[in-house]
């Protein structure tokens, strides 16, 4: 009997501490976007918030309305911009779903953006994070009506870019990790917002023009900078040599006809080569080649010689605008080196381009059908 | 009341796996430190040996009782020293806990309750004795195989080989490693307390800790190190990051599940360092209540200073050091019992 009053009194007391009651709905406002702009007086957030549209009182949330609202603020720190905010909205701002962030090409203070997310208990570390050389707010701002809520199919949107090849991988903690190992260089994909063409029906009954979201290249940061932004062909040769194509279409010009081929990363080994003063990092790539239509076995040695060509292309000019122009590594190039030349990479830990000076790049493509 | 060689794997495997979790430090998960911990894991092979052969000789008997067999003074003085120890490690265990619980799951409980009812569901675990820590631990045991396939499911995907690199070592940087190795591993300190629990050979249950402990954590690490690369140096818990990145159709977000294992390994392993005492009265004290008062003894000279700390929002920088705790457990976990060992042999030769 003692036992079980014990029980109770123990059950009793941890059902008093539910972690919910802090983070109750209606204390609480649900941050599935943010985005970072340059302003005066240091940084405007915006922040998409969740709020549910309904469609009538069986259906509390309405899958072809956006579900969100924006609010932003403008303060010296993101700290003081996100506490503006929840005074204006009256509800503390939590982090835990928040799928996007953006930030504008303007913003010259990185470190703060990502310490910020970093430090934040609640934040997800899987929230894609982009540039965009407009206004992160526009962005947040997307009038994008597909899925419950518009951060979601943003995030999609990436995911999918990610798996063609045109964007490089750009989850939070994968982009704080390479800015980390990299001396603050790192690739964002850059997103657009465009009107999104409608139909002469809809153009008539007077609909306004959808969002859209397109990814339009890749942001190059190097010493906590923006710099260049890199062309979607660049991209693509990154994540060619990265090995991290899921399916790319290309289209291959054979004898003045057009064959559309789609390419997966299928294996890449490395090899390095390292004496004093230079490291070089060889790549055999080799990628799946699945053609539209079925091709005799002249037509896919040639198609496979116009893909490997068209990749170390791709790969060349990536390297050349990466590592010999810009100084960055984008590639892994100096994790690649750490991992197989300690000795090396431990002489310029301290001086990264000067060890980016010293390495050389090649690869080597194989396609097979 | 005894339990198996298995049982004590478990609870001593448990303990550990709790202080790699929450023991926090920039340095404790990193390329630096896959050498020294699997050295050190040799070392603590080593460190078992005067428990073992203590274990062999006189199996119904703990270090402390030896101790008053050889003379009462010494044993007044070991059950001192080694009351001291346990309580201290009350007090850094239980500090560590709610430092990492207010680090990452911020102000949803005040942290003071927090402590309170880990050290109460401790205490509690401890009156019922060896088999009920046991028992528990084998519970637990099984979520976190669960949540660790979980994760690994999950993340794996995401593992880059890139991010796995080794660090060749200077003398002092291995001695370094191998001394932060050595000073989490208070269960050397532990199993020469609570070994007359058992009731099959020793070896295996400390061997097979040993290999567990090798395979299992080294593991992990080296699981963060390819799935988190360098963001490891942005957060001091790896394995909860790690945990948090990991996503499921099921669930979204695995860390508060984690946490809910977590707090169950820590009461275990609370548990042990009251339970780790009582071979020493519980045939002389029989009076229940008498008995609840001893098993909470520890946890109120080590729980109360350390709730302290942590309402206070202090960290012990002070015991941070790690050749305090190194140096008390090569002392405690080695040395004396090897004293005692060689005395007892010698007195029994006498008589």
């Amino acid at each position: 009997m003692k036992r079980i009053s014990l029980f109770i009194c123990l059950l009793l007391i941890t059902s008093c501490l539910s972690g919910c009651a802090p983070k109750s709905p209606q204390k609480i406002a649900v941050v599935h976007a943010v985005g970072i702009d340059a302003s005066s007086d240091g940084f405007e957030v915006s922040f998409q918030i969740f709020r549910a549209s309904s469609s009538g009182s069986q259906t509390p949330i309405d899958p072809s309305q956006t579900n969100v609202e924006v609010i932003s603020s403008t303060a010296k720190t993101i700290e003081n911009a996100v506490q503006k905010c929840e005074t204006q909205i009256g509800k503390t701002l939590f982090f835990g779903h928040n799928q996007l962030l953006v930030i504008s090409e303007d913003i010259e203070d990185l470190n703060s953006c990502f310490s910020f997310f970093a430090t934040n208990n609640d934040s997800s570390i899987n929230m894609v994070v982009a540039a965009t050389d407009g206004k992160a707010s526009d962005i947040i701002n997307c009038d994008i009506s597909s899925g419950t809520v518009a951060a979601e199919t943003m995030k999609e949107i990436f995911e999918i870019s990610a798996d063609d090849g045109y964007a490089t991988p750009s989850e939070f903690m994968k982009v704080v990790s390479t800015y980390i190992d990299t001396d603050a260089t790192v690739l964002l994909p850059v997103v657009e917002k465009r009107a999104q063409a409608i139909s002469d029906k809809a153009k008539e009954s007077g609909e306004p023009a959808q969002d859209a979201l397109e990814i339009n290249g890749a942001a190059l940061i190097t010493g906590g900078s923006f710099g260049e932004t890199l062309e979607k062909e660049d991209v693509l040769g990154i994540n060619y040599f990265l090995g991290s194509i899921n399916g790319s279409d290309m289209v291959i010009d054979l004898n003045g006809m057009d064959i559309s081929v789609k390419v997966k990363s299928v294996n890449e080994v490395t090899s390095v080569k390292a004496d004093d003063n230079e490291i070089t990092i060889q790549k055999e790539i080799t990628v799946r080649v699945t053609p539209s239509n079925e091709v005799d076995n002249d037509t896919k040695a040639q198609i496979s010689a116009a893909v490997e060509k068209e990749i170390e292309s791709y790969i060349t000019s990536a390297t050349q605008k990466t590592l010999k122009q810009n100084r960055a590594d984008v590639m892994n190039l100096v994790r690649i080196v750490r991992q197989r030349d300690y000795s090396f990479y431990e002489k310029y830990s301290g001086d990264l381009p000067s060890l980016l000076e010293k390495i050389n790049v090649s690869a080597l493509v194989t396609a097979v059908f | 009341m005894k339990i198996s060689s298995w049982q004590l794997l478990l609870i001593l495997f448990l303990s550990r796996l709790f202080t790699t979790i929450t023991f926090f430090s920039l340095d404790s998960f990193s390329a630096a430190i896959l050498l020294p911990f699997c050295i050190s894991v040799f070392v603590e092979a080593v460190l078992f040996v005067p428990a073992i052969l203590l274990y062999n000789k006189y199996p119904n008997e703990s270090l402390l009782i030896s101790a008053f067999k050889i003379a009462k003074p010494f044993g007044v003085v070991l059950t001192i020293i080694y009351g001291v120890f346990l309580s201290f490690l009350v007090f850094k265990t239980l500090r560590f806990f709610l430092y990492f619980f207010s680090s990452t799951f911020g102000d949803l409980i005040p942290i003071v309750l927090v402590g309170v009812l880990l050290l109460i569901a401790a205490a509690f675990i401890s009156y019922l004795g060896i088999q009920a820590a046991a028992r528990s631990a084998s519970v637990v045991f099984a979520f976190f195989v669960a949540i660790l396939v979980i994760v690994l499911f999950a993340t794996a995907s995401d593992f880059e080989s890139v991010n796995y690199y080794t660090v060749p070592l200077s003398s002092g940087s291995l001695w370094q490693g191998i001394s932060d190795g050595v000073s989490r591993s208070d269960e050397v300190v532990i199993l020469v307390l609570i070994m007359p629990y058992l009731r099959e050979k020793i070896c295996k249950a400390v061997y097979g800790f040993l290999g567990a402990k090798l395979v299992i954590i080294e593991g992990i690490v080296i699981c963060c190190m390819l799935l988190l690369g360098g963001y490891m140096s942005a957060s001091p818990f790896s394995f909860f990051t790690m945990c948090k990145y990991a996503n499921t159709a099921f669930i979204e977000r695995l860390d508060a599940v984690y946490l809910f294992v977590w707090t169950c390994m820590g009461a275990i392993k609370l548990s042990l360092y009251s339970i780790a005492l009582k071979p020493l009265y519980e045939n002389a004290v029989t009076d229940k209540s008498r008995q609840l008062s001893l098993c909470c003894l520890p946890f109120i000279i080590g729980g109360i200073p350390a709730l302290i700390f942590a309402y206070k929002n202090q960290m012990i920088i002070p015991f941070l050091d790690i050749h305090i705790t190194f140096y008390a457990i090569l002392l405690l976990g080695f040395l004396l019992p090897l004293i005692v060992y060689l005395l007892r042999r010698c007195k029994r030769e006498k008589n």
